[in-house]
């Protein structure tokens, strides 16, 4: 390989991994608070 | 109690239901479910999953009440056997203070115990369900949540099997978690059972796509805290109306 087709290879290399992190869905950042419940099993009044 | 957090808080609060919420006891079997879709409309849930409670009084009397419902009902796996498509909408995306939540559902088998679901209803293999939702939903969520009726090892199970699941809040089963229980890089929640504690996690979500700081409280319902005098009079109409 001579020195211009290594270096032309590295830079399509290059690009292609900064076109697949920018067209990655982005996630954050964010906080977030969840109130939870389960199996409530219809109760109105849990302490009477 | 939801009031002081959601006006304490700047960051987003969700309010979700990990299933089997809406009969078992007298007043909601009368009611068919109603007194709780109305208590949780007022509580302003955003979703819930289903469980085989939930159907106990027939399919056609739960869906009748999920039309007055203000919250989605999700399940991923639940198909109708006559149309062959999903029973209710698979997964729902609530954005809220800039940020993405997608929130799938998913039910375990026992959902076709109840009363006609056997003759109406499949669930699907739910790991195998979940896998096949997830890129869609991830695509539109900061944060991914499921909220599954496997119980708790079933949940732990999905969370193995499942990669890219954030947070799994668990039900079908009454184990009380009082920390979090991280299955590779997912977080498992769950809350007691009979409306006795209100589960709350704080966490946050870095750019990396990290879950960070997670922080769980288990609040117990108990007499000391004050009945939303909004609620109490709801509870009052319907044992007028159903004595």
């Amino acid at each position: 390989m001579t020195r211009q087709s290594y270096f032309k290879t590295l830079l399509a290399f290059t690009l292609l991994a900064v076109c697949v992190a920018a067209c990655a869905p982005k996630r954050g950042p964010v906080k977030v608070t969840i109130l939870h419940t389960n199996d409530v099993r219809g109760y109105t009044n849990p302490c009477g | 109690m939801i009031k002081q957090v959601r006006d304490a808080s700047k960051d987003p609060v969700l309010l979700l239901d990990a299933g089997n919420a809406l009969i078992g006891q007298d007043l909601s079997m009368k009611s068919k479910g109603m007194v709780i879709v109305d208590a949780m409309n007022a509580m302003g849930y955003d979703a819930m999953a289903i469980g085989g409670l939930d159907l106990q009084e027939g399919l056609d009397a739960f869906l009748d009440a999920m039309k007055e419902a203000r919250f989605a009902a999700v399940a991923c796996n639940v198909v109708s056997i006559a149309s062959g498509k999903p029973l209710l909408q698979p997964y729902t995306i609530i954005q809220r203070n800039g940020g993405r939540f997608g929130i799938l559902g998913v039910s375990g088998s026992d959902l076709l115990t109840a009363a006609d679901a056997s003759s109406r209803l499949k669930v699907l293999d739910a790991v195998e369900t979940v896998r096949q939702y997830l890129p869609e939903v991830r695509k539109q969520s900061d944060v991914v949540i499921v909220l599954s009726q496997l119980g708790l090892e079933g949940s732990k199970a999905l969370a193995e099997a499942v990669t890219g699941l954030d947070i799994i809040v668990s039900g079908g089963t009454t184990e009380l978690l009082e920390s979090p229980v991280q299955v590779g890089d997912t977080l498992v929640v769950q809350a007691g059972y009979n409306g006795e504690w209100l589960g709350r996690l704080d966490v946050g979500l870095a750019s990396a796509g990290k879950l960070t700081e997670p922080k769980v409280q288990i609040i117990t319902l108990g007499p000391e805290i004050a009945d939303d005098p909004d609620l109490a009079q709801l509870v009052e109409d319907y044992k007028q109306l159903f004595p």
